[in-house]
């Protein structure tokens, strides 16, 4: 059936969106770092995993390894990438992070883009081995689906406990009081560092998990607004700081983003058509514009929740003292 | 060593033009709204595309006259005619203000609007008036001519938008984190490209179809290009009227004021807004013309802004984040690296960096200063 179809494909791309959303919550719900190079760590994550696991390629190297490898490796060369930003960028004011994340975003894409041998170039990277290929049909999907749900299931408990532990308190007092923090006899430099890391880590493994998915891997999947624009739209609109939140506001963006293209055509085109007197070729140019009028409608979605929302959908919630782990 | 000069060194001249203006406008807003302003690059590719519409504008109503096969409806000409008339209605309304006609707060949306009406029929009409001009077959009107023409339209209106976004979308961020402003502004970047992408698609698209530029040789054996004599001269221009505006008015005096102590600015009595209304002035204004500048030598298209953030960025933390003069050194340096790091120094053939990852230049600079210097070379603020 169709719609069976479409919604193990809707979930499935649900899922590494709800592992990148789960990272940018440990860098910016729990420590207050804005990092804008969600798609460059995404990237690195994906043709790390791409390369290691793909069979022969025509145009650059390929490892044909086991893809669990290349989920591992990505993550570790996304945290390799982190550090060095990190360990430049987190003395400096929050501002300068932003830029150093989107300069590394962009720099990644040159480098991909260019470095054929190694990434594919234009051509991309080809036939990535899924797991649970061999089960055929929907099976291999909802097998897709099932190990993608028990990984954001099994990160979601981690980083809830995380949240918990003396280490999120410690991140909490941090974004909120850096002085404070540093006078409590905590080394914020280093805290950071480790959030930082850490949350790009799983952007990393959400880029592998996405071109496995898909099966293939090129430029223009690892386009740097729309990933991490979306990311965080999912995670301000879900509420920033709350990972229960975070997860929901990928399922109600994503849900949003895969349906207002047919809303607005719906809606506005025969609007339009009728309005101008339109001929063929013009409702077709009308009509290639409309994921720009979705981008738009994302935008300002994001600039109200930001002005009149700013807790999102689920608030931030401290832990009661009395759950906390002894520490 | 002339191949070197005039293939490598006047357009890295005019790469690090551009990247000035732009960065001038990035320090200024760090220095007195202080946030890293992500939309920056994106008001460039606005004040390039208003400045594209324009003449489209123009050149709808003059050659479509001359032209008895092809018909154009009195409203299309009115349509292209409203952001002429929007900036007369913009100025007009400023001008009865200051006269004492004002204040007109709750009016003046209304006069902007029906003076923006009320002007696109005077001036269809006087478009109408040249087409006897047009009809002659010779008639040509010169691409720089044409820029230089609607520049100073575009720059009114790319200001004009840059307030509205101001007052929309940073102003009630005022008091808050000021990472909460950059999280706007990159949204705000987004909304800029995305409207470029809905009214005028995504196709590069340039001032003038098939203009093939010859160099001037005037200044043989040096060739430049007539528009990029343009560029310099107008970069030049411009930041002298910043240095005098910046040290010789009261204005420039209160930007320089708050952005050492916004606080005690406001304590000494300096209107506060005013000032910002002025820091959205200047930055966005040579953002704009920075765009056009930008689109007079290479295709305009919706990411032309976004690509020249990281430069920009790159170019304002050199000189130091904060500071104009170094953001325009900064500029000069970054344009100057980018476009002479593809000369094949060292008599080899190859170029010392290939061209495709010039643009990695200007981010290894920024890192090297973060690294080392991240108050820049002319001491601006961090933390």
């Amino acid at each position: 059936m169709d719609l069976l179809a479409f919604g193990l494909l809707f979930l499935i791309q649900t899922v590494p969106y709800g592992i990148a959303v789960l990272g940018l919550n440990i860098n910016w719900g729990f420590t207050g770092l804005f990092n804008v190079g969600v798609a460059g760590f995404y990237a690195v994550g994906a043709y790390t995993s791409a390369i290691l696991t793909a069979p022969e390629q025509l145009h650059s190297i390929a490892f044909g390894l086991p893809a669990g490898v290349g989920w591992l490796a990505s993550m570790l060369t996304a945290a390799i990438v982190a550090y060095a930003i990190g360990k430049i960028c987190l003395r400096l004011r929050s501002d300068y992070l932003a830029i150093a994340t989107i300069g590394i975003a962009e720099i990644l894409r040159l480098v991909i883009k260019n470095y054929q041998d190694l990434t594919g170039g234009t051509y991309g990277i080809q036939n990535l081995p899924r797991p649970f290929e061999f089960v055929g049909g929907y099976g291999a999907d909802l097998a897709f689906l099932a190990v993608g749900i028990v990984i954001v299931a099994v990160l979601y408990i981690l980083i809830e406990r995380m949240w918990r532990s003396p280490w999120g308190r410690v991140m909490r007092a941090i974004r909120e009081n850096e002085v404070a923090a540093a006078a409590a006899g905590k080394n914020v430099e280093a805290f950071r560092l480790e959030a930082f890391v850490v949350g790009s880590a799983l952007m990393g493994l959400a880029g592998a998990i996405a071109v496995h998915a898909s099966k293939s891997v090129g430029i223009e999947g690892t386009e740097p607004l729309e990933v991490t624009f979306l990311l965080w739209v999912m995670l301000i609109v879900g509420g920033s700081g709350n990972n229960k939140g975070a997860l929901i506001g990928v399922v109600l963006i994503w849900a949003l983003w895969s349906i207002l293209p047919d809303f607005i055509a719906a809606g506005f085109l025969p609007l339009i058509e009728s309005a101008f007197d339109l001929s063929e070729e013009n409702v077709e140019d009308v009509s290639r514009r409309i994921p720009y009028v979705r981008l738009f409608l994302i935008g300002v979605l994001l600039q109200v929740v930001l002005q009149k929302f700013p807790g999102g959908l689920l608030r931030e919630k401290a832990p009661s003292l009395a759950k906390q782990p002894a520490s | 060593m002339l191949e070197l000069i005039n293939f490598y060194l006047i357009p890295a001249l005019v790469l690090g033009c551009i990247y000035a203006l732009g960065a001038i406008g990035i320090s200024l807003l760090y220095s007195i709204l202080r946030f890293a302003h992500f939309a920056h690059g994106d008001l460039m590719t606005i004040g390039a595309y208003i400045a594209f519409g324009m003449i489209l504008g123009v050149e709808l109503i003059v050659f479509a006259n001359a032209d008895p096969d092809v018909t154009v409806s009195f409203l299309a000409k009115l349509v292209s005619m409203l952001p002429f008339s929007l900036v007369l209605a913009i100025l007009a309304g400023m001008f009865l203000e200051k006269r004492g006609f004002g204040p007109f707060t709750y009016w003046r949306s209304l006069f902007t609007i029906v003076g923006t009406v009320a002007l696109a029929f005077p001036l269809v009409w006087a478009l109408d008036l040249m087409t006897p001009l047009a009809a002659d077959e010779d008639f040509e009107l010169d691409a720089e001519f044409k820029v230089l023409a609607v520049l100073p339209f575009a720059v009114v209106l790319a200001v004009y938008m840059a307030r509205l976004l101001d007052r929309l979308f940073y102003k009630p961020f005022r008091s808050s984190k000021p990472i909460i402003m950059v999280i706007a502004s990159f949204g705000v970047a987004l909304i800029l490209r995305s409207l470029v992408q809905m009214f005028f698609g995504v196709e590069d698209e340039s001032y003038a179809v098939g203009y093939i530029a010859r160099p001037l040789e005037i200044f043989l054996p040096l060739r430049i290009i007539e528009r990029h004599l343009y560029i310099f001269g107008m970069t030049v221009i411009l930041m002298l009227a910043l240095h005098y505006l910046l040290t010789r008015t009261r204005t420039g005096k209160a930007m320089r004021a708050m952005s050492d102590d916004a606080d005690l600015a406001r304590v000494t009595g300096i209107n506060t807004e005013q000032v910002v209304m002025w820091t959205w002035i200047v930055g966005a204004g040579l953002a704009a013309i920075a765009g056009v500048l930008l689109g007079m030598d290479a295709p305009v298209k919706p990411v032309m802004g976004w690509d020249m953030l990281l430069p920009i960025f790159a170019a304002a933390i050199l000189g130091g984040l904060g500071s104009p003069y170094g953001a325009i050194i900064g500029g000069l340096v970054i344009g100057g690296m980018e476009e002479l790091s593809t000369f094949h120094w060292w008599l080899s053939d190859e170029p010392l960096v290939p061209g495709a990852y010039k643009t990695a230049i200007a981010f290894g600079v920024m890192v090297i200063m973060l690294i080392f210097r991240p108050q820049g070379l002319f001491k601006g603020r961090v933390l």
